[in-house]
């Protein structure tokens, strides 16, 4: 039986957490980068739930991420935290402040 | 045992209240530090956490490592100087006279962050104040800050709940904390009021709160913080990464804001590396930039292009790394274009970047090995005490042994 996909886009916003840029290695860590929050209506609209891993993709690569719900997040934004997981997709813009200018696809 | 004070070299508030317990010129426990704080200074305890001296992965005498670092920037013809956040205001001058000599380039993480917002105000061209002057503060906003993860201590050393119009009692209490952030984080739930805005509109809520009430129809979260901003006889807004990256490099919008509404509002920018602001104010003492300069042909200049976009452009062919852990940090999309080029690593700890350096020189940690000084995010200098000297050369020290080299 082969599964639809759903994808949509979104812009990824990064914040610091101190508990992740304490412990810089190991599962914990891996498993605390790997975490996106997204809208109710984004989570709709990947055909997904809170829990449930997705995919981002972007012309630097591809990661995987848990999805969890933040009910006051904006729709077609995804808050991640900063990490070396999002690094392998960022990328850069001419005033290096490429952070706002992450887009990728999410798909599931 | 022994009880010292120890002034924390975690981030860019230098807690001065620190206590620790020392046996045998050891830490044994810590008072008063936060998760920040205390994880960095028993990181120094670690050994498994220490980097040694190393060349091409093999340990090394800090010497052999000094002379080898000596000969890769003198047979460059590019070389760039990085980091310096995390080192003292000494190091940093050390650094920028290296730079100098060698006819090197010089920057720090401020470049695509801080350096535009502490510019202005190292030009007084946006108001600002001392934490010790904040007492009279009756509001306090942070845009795009979040201090419990980046500054732990920073509300109740030195903003909020340090304040003496703080009481537990909200009737009693004259002081109001506000936070403006596209997220609901965790100082955003501490807050009344807390304006949540949309990605990239922190210029647009600038603009719309420098036209009031009345002619502001359509925007009430605008409309609200302008009677905030109003109704408080002395503000503080606490700049954090968030409204930088919102607006880019130009910040223009929150200068035009203050400008616009002449009332007692002070700029006070978080920021995330200890010192920072040091850095910048060190270079613009001696070349007029904050960051970005280039010595070459004896002269320096603000080239205007920051350290990831010389190495993307291929502009450089050997890195200096020295108080920062770039390789944490950077994209992947950077990180490619490093495989071909000798890295010298100054650092305590092994991090990503050691692991990725020709050449690793270990040094002492500043503010609890070795001494210094260094400038906090308000502007003020700080000495930072070394309550556990040891043998290992401070990044000082290394900088002026490298600088002996080249010069010989």
């Amino acid at each position: 039986m082969s599964s639809a996909t759903y994808e949509t886009e979104l812009e990824i916003i990064t914040f610091r957490d101190a508990f992740l840029s304490l412990k810089k290695h190991g599962p914990e860590y891996n498993k605390a980068a790997a975490v996106i929050s997204l809208s109710e209506e984004d989570i709709k609209k990947l055909n997904t739930s809170s829990g449930q891993t997705i995919f981002l993709k972007n012309d630097q690569g591809k990661i995987e991420a848990e999805v969890k719900l933040d009910k006051t997040c904006y729709t077609a934004v995804g808050l991640m935290p900063a990490s070396r997981l999002i690094n392998r997709i960022t990328t850069v813009d001419e005033d290096f402040l490429s952070l706002k200018q992450l887009k990728v696809t999410a798909y599931t | 045992m022994t009880k010292q004070k120890l002034t924390c070299p975690a981030c860019s508030c230098f807690c001065d209240d620190i206590e620790v317990d020392i046996i045998d010129g050891r830490i044994k426990s810590i008072d008063n530090a936060c998760l920040k704080g205390s994880s960095l200074i028993f990181r120094t305890e670690e050994k498994n956490e220490r980097t040694s001296c190393m060349i091409q992965g093999l340990d090394a005498e800090p010497e052999q490592a000094i002379d080898e670092a000596a000969k890769i920037l003198l047979n460059s013809k590019n070389p760039i100087l990085f980091g310096f956040d995390h080192s003292t205001t000494e190091a940093q001058l050390a650094g920028i006279e290296l730079a100098q000599e060698i006819g090197g380039k010089i920057d720090d993480f401020s470049s695509f962050s801080y350096g535009n917002i502490i510019e202005e105000l190292i030009n007084k061209t946006i108001p600002t104040c001392c934490i010790s002057e904040m007492d009279s503060v009756n509001l306090f906003v942070y845009w795009g800050a979040n201090p419990l993860h980046s500054h732990p201590r920073h509300l109740s050393n030195f903003s909020y709940y340090a304040s003496s119009g703080y009481s537990e009692i909200s009737t009693f209490r004259t002081v109001d904390l506000c936070t403006i952030d596209i997220r609901k984080n965790e100082t955003a739930l501490m807050s009344n009021p807390f304006y949540r805005l949309p990605p990239g509109d922190d210029a647009h809520f600038a603009s719309s709160v420098c036209k009031g009430l009345t002619n502001n129809e359509d925007n009430k979260k605008a409309k609200d913080f302008y009677t905030l901003l109003n109704a408080s006889s002395s503000t503080v807004i606490f700049v954090g990464t968030g409204l930088l990256a919102s607006m880019g490099k130009e910040i223009s919008p929150l200068r035009e804001m203050i400008d616009h509404l002449a009332l007692n509002i002070k700029i006070v920018p978080m920021v995330d590396q200890p010192n920072m602001r040091g850095f910048n104010k060190t270079l613009h003492g001696i070349t007029g930039s904050v960051n970005m300069v280039d010595f070459a042909e004896n002269t320096s200049k603000n080239e205007k292009i920051p350290f990831f976009q010389n190495i993307i452009d291929k502009k450089v062919d050997a890195i200096l790394i020295i108080g920062a852990d770039p390789f944490y940090k950077m994209p992947l999309q950077v990180l490619k274009h490093l495989d071909q080029i000798p890295i010298i690593t100054v650092d305590p700890f092994i991090t990503d970047t050691t692991k990725a350096s020709k050449v690793v020189i270990g040094s002492s940690v500043s503010g609890v090995e070795s001494e210094g000084n260094v400038i906090r995010m308000d502007g003020k200098e700080i000495h930072l005490p070394a309550p556990c000297p040891t043998n290992r050369l401070s990044d000082v020290q290394i900088l002026k042994l490298i600088l002996e080299k080249v010069k010989a």
